[in-house]
């Protein structure tokens, strides 16, 4: 229904015949409710896509389907080259490609900053510990927390446990990052440095699927801005158009409403 | 000892086996309750009294080697029935009650119930003079067949007859009631300020206690009582623990009695320490087991789990201490007292430590679980390395509180005949009448015991502040 997707960046490292997420007529229902309502998106190698929306439209469920979190009702998915509604597979082989960042950070509170990041890889990838150590002090020092390794999550900020969870899902190497508004929990004076974070992922041309307000980040750093409501996406494209000049009513009108004086984005600082 | 009909019911309602658990089958096998004398009482761990005496004399004139075994009277005929001795002899009154389900020796010793009465207040030589007082007794024990007689008579029954004449000795009653040779003992090792009045209320016959269809067993024992008899024996013996002489020095001095007890008491401390420990070494990861089973989304997982833990926590842990000792043998089942003891408060606690791991686990935010998933572990690593390691610290108060209890749940086992702290107290009470030093010295130990476990869980809470 809504507009073509766009094709994937030029800079196709994966296989090249696929996108790294395909979604086609997806659907998911809680109960009665419908979360999801026939979502087609395609996400390309090296593509950093922004979902926006007004809270409830789904956006939050697509990602969880996307990485097996949730289960669709119905509807084909197609992720880094697995099938995650397929109970035969193994979802944890898909899960070791995506990694995910939640908006409250989900640190594990009995771990410190490195042993989060360490944890998975020692146990799923099979890293020798100090490999993984290695891996995990240049991740921390890659979010701008070097040295604070030894730090329990209750010691360190909510914009620094946001960074250590960042750090904790690329210590696995995933092909693909799923955002879930990932600063949204976040005191708005510790925004920016979460933001800088993602930006700097996004330069390194990591493939990226980011739930977000910040429409600063969107105006930036996406390639594309996808527009959802009522578990449809009502319009994509690029974000200056998108952001300035939708063609939807419903998304002028949700841009009104996120968007102080609805005149345009707004810049958030540290962004700049 | 009089002790009830409610037991020999409850016996009789445990199958009767005919394969008794010793090993060798040339030993007899004789259980009792050592704590009245004194007919049976433990002395330094050895088994002491007219009872004891005569039971292995006829033991001896049949020809076999005797091995007593101290069980408490509440579980005593069951015992005997589930075959874990082949005789029972424990002062026990021959009555019709009793004769329905268990089967009798001739009479060996005839007993009546006595009063006893503070030395200073009136004494009541009839029961008419009782209307309207109130007297301690036994609870179940024939003193309440003859205190019914007069219904203005208030009855008040003890778990043990010291803990009557304590009560009498403070004020708290007119009279205690109880068999005559018991009260006799008793009064001369403590109890200065309380007497015993002349007469004897009833006549009540003593005999050997087997399981029916043992006649070949009871005509032995019949003709040996006979033999011993015609030597004079139940006389001499009768002399040695109920004459003057027997009544000896009298009560012993605080000190000295502290000396003799302490190392019964450390002794019985260690079965109470050995039983706990084991029980919750095995209970902590069968409770967690059974707590993943109850979470887990399949049914025919979870639902076990929930059928094993509704049922061991919906029901006493004296019912399972005794279906597990008394009702397996029937279906060929046969636990010694010790594994059979670890296995009631290993799955008992098991129960509540599930129950408890599972509200902590649930407990935890479900984004912990997903952060998990989502790097690629498997629901069991996840479990592993993220959800118990967090569960584990907060359910540290409620699994201390768990074995606490656990500790001192154990001495419920005096029901199926081991010694333990409690047992060992209410044995030492018995043989030495001292009860007011006794029972402190009792929860003393336990104090002892728990404080540890506190300790424990107060260093791993502090390692663990998060």
């Amino acid at each position: 229904m809504a507009a073509t997707p766009m094709p994937a960046s030029p800079d196709v490292t994966g296989n090249p015949d696929e996108s790294l997420v395909l979604v086609r007529d997806l659907r998911k229902h809680f109960h009665r409710i419908a979360a999801l309502n026939g979502v087609d998106l395609e996400i390309g190698t090296g593509e950093v896509v922004v979902l926006i929306g007004p809270s409830g439209c789904g956006k939050s469920t697509l990602l969880r389907c996307i990485n097996g979190l949730d289960q669709p009702s119905s509807g084909t998915l197609r992720v880094c080259g697995h099938d995650p509604t397929d109970r035969s597979s193994d979802i944890n082989v898909l899960r070791r490609k995506v990694g995910m960042v939640f908006q409250h950070f989900h640190l594990f509170p009995h771990l410190t900053a490195l042993e989060n990041i360490t944890l998975a890889p020692r146990h799923v990838l099979g890293l020798e510990e100090a490999d993984a150590a290695d891996r995990a002090h240049s991740l921390l020092k890659r979010v701008g927390l070097d040295g604070r390794g030894k730090a329990y999550p209750a010691e360190l900020s909510g914009g620094q446990q946001q960074r250590v969870a960042i750090a904790r899902a690329l210590a696995m190497e995933p092909a693909l990052m799923l955002f879930d508004e990932p600063t949204s929990a976040l005191d708005p004076e510790l925004v920016g440095d979460v933001l800088q974070t993602m930006r700097g992922l996004a330069d390194d041309g990591m493939t990226m699927c980011v739930v977000t307000h910040e429409m600063g980040f969107a105006r930036d750093v996406a390639h594309r801005v996808v527009f959802l409501d009522e578990g449809r996406i009502v319009e994509q494209g690029l974000p200056a158009q998108m952001l300035s000049n939708p063609r939807e009513q419903r998304t002028r009108d949700f841009l009104t409403r996120v968007l102080p004086g609805g005149d345009g984005p707004t810049r958030t600082k540290g962004e700049t | 000892m009089a002790l009830a009909a409610s037991c020999a019911i409850l016996a009789a309602g445990v199958a009767a086996c005919e394969c008794p658990a010793s090993a060798a089958p040339e030993e007899l096998v004789i259980g009792t309750d050592a704590t009245y004398p004194p007919l049976e009482f433990l002395q330094a761990g050895r088994f002491e009294g007219f009872d004891i005496d005569l039971g292995s004399a006829v033991a001896r004139e049949i020809g076999r080697p005797v091995r007593w075994v101290n069980s408490a009277f509440d579980g005593i005929f069951a015992a005997l029935q589930a075959g874990k001795f082949d005789l029972v002899m424990s002062a026990v009154t021959i009555t019709e009650d009793r004769r329905r389900s268990l089967d009798f020796s001739m009479p060996y010793y005839t007993a009546g119930q006595a009063l006893a009465c503070r030395k200073a207040g009136p004494r009541h030589e009839a029961l008419a003079r009782l209307d309207g007082r109130t007297v301690g007794i036994q609870i179940n024990t024939t003193a309440k067949e003859v205190l019914r007689k007069r219904p203005a008579v208030r009855i008040r029954e003890y778990n043990s007859i010291d803990l009557a004449l304590l009560d009498l000795q403070n004020g708290g009653l007119d009279a205690v009631m109880t068999d005559s040779p018991v009260l006799r003992y008793m009064l001369h090792r403590g109890y200065s300020d309380l007497a015993m009045t002349g007469s004897l209320f009833t006549e009540e016959h003593y005999g050997i206690v087997a399981r029916k269809g043992s006649d070949q067993l009871l005509r032995q024992v019949n003709r040996a009582l006979i033999r011993l008899e015609e030597r004079g024996e139940p006389a001499r013996l009768h002399t040695k623990w109920f004459g003057e002489a027997s009544l000896g020095e009298g009560a012993r001095s605080r000190a000295e009695t502290v000396r003799l007890i302490a190392p019964a008491l450390a002794k019985a401390a260690l079965v109470t320490i050995e039983l706990t420990l084991g029980s919750l070494l095995l209970g902590l990861p069968v409770g967690l087991l059974m707590a993943l089973l109850r979470l887990s989304h399949r049914k025919w997982l979870s639902a076990p789990a929930v059928v094993y833990i509704e049922v061991l926590r919906g029901t006493p842990l004296l019912v399972q201490l005794f279906a597990i000792y008394y009702v397996l043998p029937s279906v060929g089942l046969h636990l010694a007292q010790w594994p059979a003891a670890l296995l009631a408060f290993t799955v008992n606690s098991s129960a509540y430590v599930a129950e408890i791991f599972r509200a902590g686990i649930r407990s935890l935010d479900v984004g912990q679980m997903e952060a998990a998933r989502s790097l690629g572990m498997t629901y069991s690593m996840a479990m592993r390395l993220v959800i118990l390691p967090q569960a584990v610290r907060r359910v540290l108060p409620p699994l201390t509180n768990e074995a606490i209890a656990l500790l001192k749940d154990t001495s419920l086992v005096s029901v199926i005949a081991l010694v333990e702290l409690t047992r060992e107290g209410q044995q030492l009470t018995g043989a030495l009448a001292m009860p007011m030093l006794i029972w402190p010295m009792v929860g003393l130990c336990y104090l002892l015991l728990t404080l540890p476990l506190t300790r424990l869980t107060g260093v791993l809470e502090r390692r663990w502040r998060l």
